[in-house]
């Protein structure tokens, strides 16, 4: 029996190893790219599936031209062209970014997108991109600051409202028309942000919350349906649980 | 006056005597335990399968311009909608489970030889007729996952000579996942295969009711009584706990059958990040995964179906008892362990 049982241990144990070396890697890039393509791996393209050639052109399945212009290849975009290529899907945030005086001093060493949401490891955007270590790199942080606490209370509902939309659609809801809306009210708040002015800000505030109060109202409906689900499982499962039990019961009395 | 009905059809075809021999009366080993009930689960689950797949039926549209906003409609709008394809959904994955647990129990306790040669034969045709409508009932949908794991789940044949090409293009009815693949898949997932399975557990039952219920191996006292009411009200206790698991999951854990590539409607020009089979086929996919050549990966899985469909004319020897036998049980339990290392391992992978 020891001996089956060494067998079967060490069957398994070759089996596993024999699958151990076999990762494919994709896209092609990434076969030489390989401090770009660990940035990239943790980043929310990734997540959303934006690959290497939606930014920088080329083929991403094919060697021989995945640095081809016939392909689009750009290859490192300068850093005066990074919102225009930034814009091509982000359209509001190049816009109010144009507006902001970040765009104004671009020229002079100023920032561009990446500055502050990095090459390759862009996470979802949120409040904590204001910070003394990344804003105090350049000027002081006073004003960062302030547009920060413009924005907190709005950041909280759109943190709160995203994690709970992502709680229905995992339920199985169909959440698309909320998504949408939220979507495009979240990013009209962030891109604001890239204007860096905190009157406006002050004074979209109240609009782009009653748009997210419309959102929460649609929310809350659904998970007044979840919660409404729940209650009558648990009674359901109840009643097929005290079925069991009655059944059982009177099979032991027979 | 239902008696009286009952009384008129009586007198002419006899019908409380078959009850009564086939069913009520029909003697049945008086030592069988909760493994003897998940065949009665089964049934009860295929049933459940049928009738919600039947209420789906009803709003669902067989077409790739139509089905993912048809599904939407049936769980965002339709009275009830939500519950029923939950239930269907999740009924299929239990349905699996309990199979497994049927066909090893079986295998434990040597119910699968001689004179039940015939009923095994027909258990595995049952389960690789299960297989499939769940393969063919993942497309309809038509959701990211749906069509991704379709193109991938239909691309295999495709190493094996010769013939694989065409295999590939007889399967999905072109060179892509398509309406032709989405038309074909609908037609066996509600019509062939139901029709099919209906048939197979007949004849399974029918079988079983010529050969009668193998004894427990672990006893030597042969009495047998009545299946009714003991061993009736003993499934029905089985049926209603199965039930409540399955209840349990629908209404607290849904999200297990729909992950997020679900919900989205399929895109052929967006490959999702992760492509992977549903869970039952995780062990196989891994399999493929890890051996360097596909046509072997899908050779060596053939070769292990066979043997476990001709195990009752491979294993010839009358021995019931499983602690006689540790060679085979060893067997079993390195196969039943191999399978969920590599389900787990496939969905890590």
């Amino acid at each position: 029996m020891k001996k089956t049982l060494l067998l079967i241990s060490a069957m398994l144990l070759l089996f596993a190893a024999s699958g151990m070396a076999k990762e494919q890697p994709y896209p092609i890039c990434i076969k030489c790219h390989v401090k770009q393509a660990a940035d990239w791996k943790q980043s929310i393209h990734y997540e959303n599936g934006t690959y290497c050639n939606n930014c920088h052109g080329g083929n991403p399945n094919d060697a021989a031209t995945a640095m081809s212009p016939d392909f689009g290849f750009i290859g490192v975009p300068k850093k005066k062209d990074i919102p225009a290529l930034c814009g091509k899907c982000h359209v509001g945030v190049e816009k109010n970014y144009l507006m902001s005086v970040h765009n104004i001093a671009k020229n002079e060493n100023g920032p561009e997108c990446a500055t502050c949401h990095t090459y390759h490891k862009q996470k979802k955007a949120n409040i904590s991109l204001f910070s003394r270590d990344l804003c105090g790199k350049c000027h002081e942080y006073d004003r960062a600051e302030r547009i920060k606490n413009a924005m907190i209370a709005t950041e909280n509902i759109v943190g709160d409202l995203d994690s709970r939309i992502d709680d229905l659609n995992s339920n199985g809801y169909n959440i698309a028309g909320i998504k949408s809306i939220f979507f495009s009210v979240r990013n009209r708040f962030h891109s604001l942000t890239h204007v860096v002015d905190v009157k406006l800000i002050e004074g979209e505030t109240s609009n782009i919350q009653d748009n997210l109060s419309k959102v929460d109202k649609d929310v809350r409906v659904l998970e007044k349906r979840e919660s409404s689900r729940k209650k009558f499982g648990v009674v359901f499962i109840g009643l097929l649980l005290a079925g069991a039990l009655a059944v059982a019961l009177y099979r032991r009395v027979l | 006056m239902i008696k009286k009905i009952i009384d008129a059809i009586d007198e002419r075809i006899g019908i409380r005597a078959d009850i009564k021999e086939q069913l009520t009366e029909y003697m049945v080993p008086s030592r069988m335990n909760f493994w003897y009930s998940l065949g009665a689960v089964l049934l009860a689950i295929f049933t459940i399968e049928i009738m919600t797949g039947i209420l789906l039926l009803i709003n669902y549209i067989p077409s790739v311009k139509e089905a993912f906003d048809s599904v939407a409609l049936i769980t965002g709008t339709i009275p009830f909608g939500w519950l029923v394809r939950r239930v269907h959904v999740l009924g299929s994955y239990l349905f699996i489970i309990t199979l497994f647990l049927h066909m090893i129990s079986v295998l434990f306790m040597g119910a699968y030889k001689k004179p039940r040669e015939i009923q095994w034969f027909l258990g595995c045709m049952i389960f690789g007729a299960v297989m499939f409508t769940c393969l063919a009932g993942y497309l309809l949908p038509w959701s990211q996952l749906s069509y991704w794991a379709t193109t991938v789940g239909t691309n295999f044949p495709s190493s094996i000579p010769v013939i694989g090409g065409f295999m590939v293009h007889l399967v999905r009815g072109g060179e892509l996942v398509s309406q032709s693949t989405l038309s074909r898949f609908f037609t066996l997932h509600v019509v062939v295969i139901p029709l099919l399975l209906i048939f197979l557990i007949g004849a399974h039952i029918f079988a079983m009711h010529r050969t009668g219920v193998s004894n427990p191996p672990w006893t030597t006292d042969t009495t047998k009584i009545p299946f009714y009411p003991k061993f009736f009200l003993g499934d029905l206790t089985i049926i209603y706990i199965f039930l409540a698991i399955l209840f349990f999951f629908v209404f607290f854990f849904p999200q297990i059958g729909f992950p997020p590539d679900t919900l989205v409607r399929a895109n052929p020009l967006l490959t999702p990040e992760h492509i992977k089979p549903e869970w039952y086929f995780l062990g196989s996919y891994q399999v493929i995964k890890i051996i360097p050549n596909k046509f072997l990966g899908i050779s060596l899985q053939g070769v292990i179906v066979a043997l476990i469909f001709l195990l009752p004319v491979i294993d010839r020897c009358e021995e019931r008892r499983v602690w006689k036998r540790p060679i085979f049980a060893s067997c079993v339990i390195f196969a039943v362990v191999a399978y969920v290392v590599l389900t787990i391992w496939g969905s890590y992978s």
